[in-house]
């Protein structure tokens, strides 16, 4: 009996791998989507197609939202007439992605096109710029040399990213029902009526404002509005203040109002304002909370609001915006779009500037950005903002944004979101947090030699 | 002077060496060139795997790891983690082992199931458990239910209990394991002995004292010298539950090591490796050096 068992179950085995064979097989010959292990690979194979070349491309989960989805599909139907197809690889985002990243660099495992950071990140953060192709052939003339240059798309003098995706703006996002419920009709514009709205809107039982620690990046979003007001406080331009920093003649235990930013947002978990699980709460429950109404407060990036319009569509014009009004004159913090670089493993350098061109160019921007409507760098490209957006925008266009403190910086600060969270949970002094933001920079300077630090 | 003799002959012998070469070659290529590869470049700055852009350091990586603020932190959990893993691990598998080595009805199907968690996924099992350990996940909500909400925790965010919410993933998933490490050395027990013991009027606890532990110390050896290794170098159930947070409350020497690697300082993630390799060895010789001298031969 165990036998004939035995016999029939490598039987039905035996089948199961012709099966899923010919179904590979059917598979190559017509549209497909590959999920591999570890990142998903998206990409259109047809037999007629079969001799347009691909140019393979990877960028970060969170990054692929509507505006890649409806751009890769464009590609995908248009490939013959555009003359390549695209193969997109799409590996974690956060820190794990750029884990990732740093490791592929290291080992050589490179696709031919990449979309991170920029070539400064990808320079210090990675010390790689040996590996991305300067552009020669990429019409730029779409877009402001100075914007190209203030997000080190052109760095060292050289192009050497196109950018791609919308300028992100840090804020507070609102669900405008809670607040309408709590009786709340205007947003805060000072921080005692933070407290007095986070306050109301205790007393009706809902989150006044989520934290998600499990995702430790979250927890800084709301500490980077004390850094401005350092900037802001110094006299100094954003680069000129990032110039001392990174020549060891300013340091973060000088940064008085970054540090009071992040004991406010302890006091915001001590206050009772927080969700009392933040610790163990994620990023992905931070948009249902707000798209639901159990929170009313998020503070993150522009791009929280594509995850919202995304998942919860009916949720999508609830949600507002502004800016924390922790100072008296407050910033909304700015990045600059995502860059897509070419690297050294690319081994049809014309295909991939061909590739880079279309990309860069307003017809690719613009069905983007339809997709995925937001603050484009391209001249050219037009779209209606959501009410998230356009309020943060208006701020930007007053003068009233700055870039985010962790683009300024040469050599990295270490782990700054997990000494975050463990000073949130109890662990470590405040003290001990900014020291650290010094210690780990001194670290990594001495690493590279850097002679400011000897 | 016969012996000697024999000694020489054999050792002039070329054959038996011949037979060693496949897995000498195989041990160098794939552990000692690696370890030492691994040494040398604990020695340099490293951002790239590309010779000419290595910069020597001297001993700074170490200098830097054992300056981290969380290496004190990271050593006293992986050894709680070791210690208390190991316990539970060897009292569990103990007592299961004992309870799978008499016969009834359902054995063979008692011992699969009680072996199951060991062929799971590390990082699978601790996406679970992370979701199940949730403030408002299955356990939480499973004690509120049953009437205990006071025994309700933040199993993986209390920096007091975080730790041992991993050990206990850890004893869930490996106990299985030790207990057919014991198993195996129970059934190697002649019962001969045990009717000799009964003879001479032994109860249940003697022949247990004074038949069946010295006679399973070999395997018993090895599941305490497997649980306590496994423990040191525990890494993945770990980064799966609780990335090593909060802040860096269930840090472990695993995770220091990511943390250097995944910040792309490979020569400084050389060097916390070379360090948890001696702290490894520290612990794991003297143990089996102690236990193995308790062994019997049977």
């Amino acid at each position: 009996m165990r036998k004939i068992l035995a016999l029939l179950l490598t039987l039905v085995m035996f089948m199961s791998l012709i099966a899923c064979g010919v179904k590979q097989e059917k598979n190559t010959s017509q549209e497909s989507t590959v999920m591999n292990e570890g990142n998903n690979e998206k990409t259109s194979h047809s037999e007629e197609l079969a001799e347009i070349p691909t140019v393979t491309m990877l960028t970060f989960t969170d990054w692929y939202k509507s505006g890649w989805e409806a751009l890769s599909a464009y590609i995908d139907e248009h490939a013959e007439e555009l003359g390549f197809r695209l193969k997109i690889d799409i590996i974690a985002g956060g820190g794990e992605g750029e884990e990732l990243v740093r490791a592929k660099f290291a080992t050589g495992d490179l696709p031919d096109l990449l979309q991170t950071y920029g070539p400064k990140w990808l320079d210090h953060n990675a010390g790689v710029l040996d590996h991305i192709v300067p552009l020669q052939n990429v019409d730029i003339s779409e877009y402001s040399q100075d914007q190209l240059k203030e997000g080190h798309y052109i760095y060292n003098d050289q192009l050497y990213a196109v950018p791609m995706d919308s300028t992100s703006l840090v804020g507070i996002f609102y669900n405008k029902d809670v607040f309408a419920a709590a009786g709340i009709n205007t947003v805060p514009t000072n921080w005692e009526e933070f407290l007095d709205c986070c306050e109301k809107l205790k007393v009706i039982g809902v989150t006044p404002l989520y934290y998600s620690g499990a995702d430790t990046w979250t927890l800084q979003c709301i500490t980077h509005f004390g850094f401005n007001e350092d900037v802001e406080k110094s006299g100094l331009s954003y680069t000129d203040f990032w110039d001392e920093m990174n020549t060891n003649k300013r340091h973060y235990s000088e940064a008085i109002n970054f540090k009071n930013a992040i004991i406010m947002s302890k006091e915001m978990i001590d206050k009772g304002y927080v969700n009392s699980s933040f610790l163990s709460d994620t990023y992905d429950m931070a948009q249902t909370a707000l798209a639901e109404g159990t929170a009313a407060m998020y503070c993150n990036g522009t791009w929280v609001y594509d995850e919202i319009a995304g998942k919860y569509p009916q949720a999508a014009n609830k949600i507002g915006s502004f800016i924390l009004p922790l100072y008296k004159k407050n910033y909304t913090c700015s990045s600059m779009p995502g860059s897509i670089v070419m690297t050294t493993s690319c081994k049809d350098q014309v295909l991939g500037e061909k590739v880079l061109n279309f990309l860069a160019s307003s017809e690719a921007q613009q069905i983007y950005a339809t997709a995925q409507p937001g603050i484009y760098l391209n001249k050219k490209v037009s779209c209606e903002l959501p009410e998230a957006y356009q309020t943060l925008y208006d701020e930007m266009l007053k003068g009233n944004s700055m870039e985010v403190w962790q683009n300024g910086n040469v050599y990295h600060y270490g782990d700054y979101h997990i000494h975050l969270q463990d000073y949130l949970a109890g662990g470590m002094d405040i003290n001990q947090v900014i020291e650290l933001l010094d210690s780990d920079t001194a670290d990594n300077a001495k690493a590279a030699n850097d002679l400011n630090w000897k | 002077m016969k012996q000697k003799n024999l000694s020489r002959h054999k050792i002039k012998s070329p054959y038996p060496y011949s037979l060693v070469i496949p897995a000498f070659l195989a041990y160098t290529i794939l552990y000692v060139i690696p370890a030492a590869s691994g040494f040398l470049l604990s020695f340099f700055n490293i951002k790239t795997f590309k010779i000419s852009t290595f910069i020597f350091a001297g001993i700074e990586n170490y200098a830097t790891v054992l300056r981290n603020p969380y290496f004190s932190v990271a050593i006293k959990n992986t050894l709680l983690f070791a210690v208390f893993t190991t316990l539970g691990k060897l009292a569990l598998g103990m007592s299961l082992a004992l309870l799978v080595n008499n016969r009834f009805r359902g054995v063979n199907y008692m011992r699969t199931v009680f072996f199951l968690p060991a062929v799971l996924n590390n990082v699978a099992v601790g996406l679970v458990f992370r979701s199940m350990m949730h403030p408002i996940g299955l356990i939480n909500r499973t004690l509120t239910g049953i009437g205990l909400e006071t025994f309700t925790q933040n199993w993986l965010t209390n920096p007091k209990i975080a730790i041992f919410s991993c050990a206990f993933v850890e004893i869930w998933k490996w106990t299985g394991y030790t207990m057919v490490i014991l198993l195996a050395g129970l059934q190697a027990i002649d019962s001969t002995y045990y009717e000799a013991a009964e003879l001479d009027g032994a109860n249940r606890q003697q022949k247990f004292y004074f038949i069946t532990l010295p006679l399973i110390m070999p395997s018993f050896n090895n599941a305490v010298v497997i649980s306590i290794v496994g423990g040191l170098k525990v890494f993945d159930i770990v980064q799966s539950l609780t990335n090593g947070g909060p802040g860096n409350a269930t840090s472990v020497f695993g995770t220091l090591i990511y943390s250097s690697f995944s910040s792309g300082n490979y020569g400084r993630g050389c060097a916390a490796s070379m360090i948890l390799t001696i702290f490894v060895l520290l612990i794991a010789l003297p143990t089996n050096r102690f236990l193995s001298g308790k062994e019997v031969e049977l």
